[in-house]
């Protein structure tokens, strides 16, 4: 059986950019102008539902133990890489795999979904049926944190990212060779997230523009 | 089956042990690599499992450990748990819940206290709200198999089947 998802992209790997300029992959730390608004509006007395589709990292569990919240952790790019999936001529369907992949209770509603850097790993359709289904467990004032290339390149996989604190992150690179980054922008964002709208963004100097988006 | 073993003792090596002052005794179990157990298993002392266990295992007063040949597909309750092993089942401890570094679990966590070493593997959710805790309900762990892998899973990819597994979110949330 082929692979179809992921998602590189769609079903048609791309050749990585064999570059000597390849990226450091020693973990570096970056201040997070998102991630500081972000727990400016954090309260200790609520409950907080936090979806991560990032993998498991102890500092991560760490740092939202000081909430009283749920989390839950996906670690959505490498289940999707390691798994086979029915090709479109079998009957695949993304929201059926979405679905099977997080099969939340229907009433399940999120406050915070991070995103991280992995919509810069999804070509549009993959993107936009990622969306909305994650549309399906947001409520009004869901807040959804995404980190977006700016640069020509990437790391073939999405890196992890640990929260130092409130207001640093840390970047763990894990491969070295790049490929091609669709460049996202907010023309692909009104079209690809339509129920999200962008609620702050922040231009950061290691090449990734970080966004919260905001459900409506 | 069981086998037991010592795990405080005031010995010092080199000097004879005075029974006097022997802390009392803690017994831990063991359920060795070769050994399957399936079923709900019950008690009231610290449980090391190197072997393989489906079904249950209460011990809400003591430990349980699973170690690196663990292999359990198990809800487990317990005072606290510590994974070093591969878990697939639902864990609920009243202090603590540790994954080690080679530890791997798929599964949700309810436990006032979480802590996931560098380098475990976890999927699922985590519930560290001690208000809530004592009020869940055991579900099913939320295992994933591949759409494309059985013919179940073929079903399911194609929308037959909606698998309904997953974290325990029954409240709606007020606005952040």
């Amino acid at each position: 059986m082929r692979k179809w998802l992921p998602f590189g992209l769609g079903g048609r790997p791309q050749e990585p950019v064999k570059k000597e300029e390849i990226v450091s992959i020693e973990p570096v730390v970056h201040r997070s102008l998102a991630l500081n608004v972000l727990f400016n509006q954090f309260k200790k007395e609520k409950k907080y539902r936090i979806l991560d589709l990032g993998p498991a990292l102890g500092g991560n569990v760490d740092f939202f133990s000081q909430f009283r919240c749920t989390i839950c952790i996906e670690d959505l790019y490498s289940t999707l890489s390691s798994f086979d999936y029915l090709s479109p001529e079998d009957g695949f369907s993304y929201d059926a795999v979405f679905s099977y992949l997080m099969p939340y209770i229907r009433k399940a509603r999120f406050d915070l979904i991070l995103v991280w850097d992995l919509l810069n790993y999804l070509e549009r359709e993959e993107f936009k049926h990622l969306i909305m289904h994650l549309g399906q467990y947001s409520r009004s004032g869901t807040l959804l944190f995404s980190l977006i290339s700016t640069q020509q390149h990437i790391p073939e996989t999405p890196c992890n990212f640990r929260i130092v604190d409130d207001e640093r992150l840390e970047y763990r690179f894990n491969s070295s060779v790049l490929k091609d980054c669709p460049k996202y922008g907010k023309s692909d964002f009104d079209s690809l997230m339509p129920n999200f709208r962008v609620c702050n963004s922040f231009l950061l100097r290691n090449g990734f523009r970080e966004y919260l988006f905001l459900y409506e | 089956m069981w086998k037991k073993t010592d795990v405080e003792s005031n010995e010092v090596p080199g000097q004879p042990a005075r029974e006097f002052e022997r802390q009392p005794m803690r017994e831990k179990a063991i359920i060795g690599p070769s050994l399957v157990f399936k079923g709900d298993l019950t008690g009231e002392e610290d449980l090391t499992i190197q072997g393989r266990i489906e079904g249950k295992v209460v011990l809400k007063k003591n430990g349980i450990t699973v170690g690196r040949d663990g292999r359990v597909k198990a809800d487990l309750y317990a005072k606290s748990i510590c994974i070093e092993g591969d878990v697939r089942g639902n864990l609920y401890a009243d202090d603590r819940i540790v994954i080690r570094e080679t530890g791997n679990v798929k599964g949700n966590l309810v436990a006032p206290r979480v802590k996931l070493e560098e380098g475990s593997k976890f999927k699922g959710s985590i519930d560290m709200d001690s208000v809530q805790k004592q009020a869940v309900a055991p579900q099913s762990p939320k295992i994933s198999t591949p759409p494309g892998k059985s013919p179940e899973a073929k079903e399911s990819a194609k929308g037959v089947v909606q698998p309904k597994l997953g974290i325990k979110m029954d409240q709606p949330s007020s606005k952040t």
